[in-house]
């Protein structure tokens, strides 16, 4: 039965999609924020269910067995009391919201909807030896989970909806063994090349803190190679990203990356490569006092191009004058009053201060981790325009429902 | 919500239990107790019943899976995340789970497990970006602080604790200082990023660590340092035909049992006191192994 739906269901989508868009729909999976009440503890078409999650703000989108939906579906659904997230154990649901592996990769390959064992119909097996980015590892019947790269040390990443998990999520952890018996696969209607990341198209940070794994190799922009700031030769391809900011406040950008490949941040107030307030190879901070600012994530080049993955992280702490006070810092949450502990700094002898610039402790009360919210803006007037983030999932929401 | 209990162990269940949820359904069959062939090398195996831990079956589009997240602490201490039971079980005692150093502790969401040297227990639940401390006193768990932490976002990092800093690896193997555990759960200072504590490479089959060769097997695919130890996947990718790990101080190698009923996504750890660890899901058990060089 669930066979026949999902065969009924499914539709092949017709234009191309770019890996980097592939790429971009998966992150967006895993920083998506959302807020859970005691309505999304248990579900309606099921008594004997119960959510693994209970009330709070958390990121990822949770698993769910047989689920397959946008962000936006997502969220309407759990704001109109649905469960969040299922297993297999539960049964298939019809009142639990979240993605399940081959509901996630149908969503970020924007195919609609298509199961592990259909996922052949639509996608060409690989070699390993040619696997790239925005391919899957599929094993039929079982699981499936999206490729990004293979690390230096010889690790695979990649992105998952793991009933282990409970969520989707960055697994860069398990190794080889973990995908014995699966088989690479290419969607027939992948291309490669962006047009994002650019000085006319730059990447929106939606909220902070934020996070892009992104990839400079192949990059839509080479046209900035040496800043005002720095004599480095920058001459590799760039991502460029651009974020409104409610006011003047200290901008914190840390970029990753792996043995072989050099990406440096630089913190600009234009997009222009002469308006350089920071930069460096690993962590950038620059106090910015105008509305926006512009942050590029540029490749190093040396004896050769070091282009390639990495994984930024960008920060904003408002100036105090600035600071709408929906930070929070705290000590504990949620312990139960029959714990026996004392809740207090003293005791537990964490932060409980004010925001302070460049420390670690501040979470915002929506828990934005680069996703734009209502409760994001609300919070701590840290949203920025996220209209490309918005358009994506307003454009997957219009194409895509909820099939079982 | 946090509930605390004892971690109770049923009566002569410690190597054959099994319970409705039955690891029988393996992918394919046991290959055992898991202690596996050493040398020089002292192994050690708990053998936690499936009675004590959930396991979720394999269903259509849905992996088995069950206790995930070893971390490896001070005098034998372990600790596990059991996702079925949304429960953290372990004993802060080396091999004798049902003894009185056992325990339990339910909690939402867990990605990460990790002691420190003192005998607290780390959590990281990267969904709601909240690090967690645990102290444990014989059968009871009780949580004594929890520090949000805006920076934990979805980077795929893996929980460490060096000395009294508590550290994510991120997917690039680089080191995401997060807190510091000296005098309680607090932020830790400094930059944000540094390099691994060893460079790991594996090209074409040879394995090298901080650019000296080590002695793996030639068809190495992939090797990571935990600690000291060097754990190294072998084979062909899509299909690993041996994982060994080898200690980085004297190169003795072990290794490992291939666990027949799940693959744990993070069943890898090394411990304060130089031991190697993993988890080795068979039929008769969950097989918790330990190396000590």
């Amino acid at each position: 039965m669930i066979a026949v739906a999902l065969l009924l269901a499914s539709a092949q989508r017709a234009s191309a999609v770019p890996r980097e868009e592939v790429l971009d729909n998966a992150m967006l999976y895993g920083i998506h924020t959302w807020t859970m009440s005691s309505s999304n503890e248990t579900a309606s078409c099921d008594s004997a269910y119960t959510s693994d999650y209970s009330p709070g703000t958390y990121t990822g989108l949770p698993y769910d067995w047989g689920g397959y939906m946008s962000t936006a579906e997502y969220d309407s659904e759990i704001a109109s009391g649905y469960g969040a997230g299922s297993h297999s154990s539960d049964g298939i649901l019809s009142c639990t919201a979240g993605v399940d592996c081959s509901g996630f990769i149908s969503e970020v390959w924007e195919t609609g909807h298509y199961t592990t064992s259909t996922i052949p119909d639509i996608a060409t097996s690989e070699e390993w030896s040619v696997i790239e980015r925005g391919d899957v590892v599929d094993n039929t019947g079982s699981h499936v989970v999206l490729f990004t790269h293979i690390s230096q040390d010889g690790w695979p990443v990649f992105w998952e909806a793991s009933g282990s998990a409970d969520k989707v999520h960055l697994n860069s952890s398990s190794g080889w063994s973990y995908l014995n018996g699966y088989v690479p696969y290419r969607y027939n209607s992948i291309e490669d090349g962006t047009s994002t990341g650019t000085t006319t198209n730059p990447k929106p940070i939606t909220s902070f803190p934020y996070t892009d794994y992104g990839w400079t190799a192949g990059a839509a922009s080479d046209s900035f190679d040496v800043y005002n700031c720095s004599s480095a030769d920058e001459s590799g391809p760039e991502v460029i990203y651009h974020a409104t900011i409610p006011g003047p406040g200290t901008v914190d950008a840390v970029v990753s990356d792996g043995t072989d490949v050099d990406i440096d941040v630089y913190i600009l107030t234009a997009a222009d490569d002469n308006t350089c307030l920071a930069r460096n190879d690993t962590e950038a901070t620059a106090h910015v006092t105008g509305t926006d600012f512009w942050l590029v994530a540029d490749t190093y080049v040396g004896s050769q191009e070091y282009s390639g993955p990495y994984v930024l992280t960008v920060d904003f702490t408002p100036d105090a004058s600035t600071d709408t006070g929906g930070d929070t810092a705290t000590t504990d949450t949620g312990r139960p009053a029959d714990s026996g502990v004392v809740d207090s700094p003293a005791d537990s002898g964490a932060f409980a201060g004010p925001d302070v610039p460049g420390t670690e402790v501040r979470m915002d009360a929506a828990g934005g981790c680069g996703c734009a919210s209502a409760g994001d803006v609300d919070a701590g007037a840290l949203a920025v325009l996220g209209l490309f983030a918005l358009a994506a999932r307003s454009r997957r929401a219009s194409a895509g429902s909820r099939h079982r | 919500m946090v509930h605390f209990r004892s971690f109770v162990i049923p009566s002569g269940a410690l190597l054959v239990a099994l319970t409705l949820a039955s690891p029988a359904r393996a992918e394919s069959p046991g290959v055992g107790l898991g202690a596996p062939p050493s040398t020089g090398l002292s192994v050690s195996d708990v053998a936690i019943p499936w009675s004590a831990v959930g396991f979720s079956p394999a269903a259509t589009d849905s992996a088995a899976y069950g206790p995930d997240l070893l971390g490896l602490g001070p005098n034998g201490a372990w600790a596990l995340w059991d996702p079925v039971n949304t429960q953290i079980i372990g004993s802060v005692r080396a091999d004798t789970p049902a003894a009185a150093g056992g325990f339990a502790a339910e909690v939402d969401h867990a990605d990460g497990l990790a002691w420190t040297t003192d005998g607290e227990l780390i959590v990281m639940d990267e969904s709601a970006r909240m690090l967690t401390e645990w102290r444990v006193t014989g059968s009871v768990a009780e949580r004594v602080a929890s520090l949000p932490m805006s920076r934990l976002c979805p980077v795929g990092v893996r929980l460490v604790v060096d000395g009294d800093e508590v550290d994510g690896i991120d997917a690039f193997g680089n080191v995401r200082p997060l807190a510091d555990v000296s005098h309680g759960l607090q932020p830790v200072a400094g930059p944000h990023l540094r390099p691994p504590a060893h460079d790991v490479r594996v090209l074409n089959g040879v394995v090298t660590v901080d650019g000296a060769v080590v002695a793996a097997p030639s068809d190495a695919l992939a090797g990571r340092a935990y600690g000291e130890w060097l754990y190294v996947e072998a084979g062909v990718r899509g299909s690993v035909q041996r994982r060994v790990a080898i200690s980085l101080g004297s190169g003795r190698q072990v290794v490992l049992a291939v666990g027949s009923v799940y693959r744990p996504a993070a069943g890898i750890a090394s411990g304060p006191d130089g031991t190697f660890g993993y988890l080795s899901p068979s039929t008769d058990a969950l097989h918790l192994v330990r190396v000590s060089p």
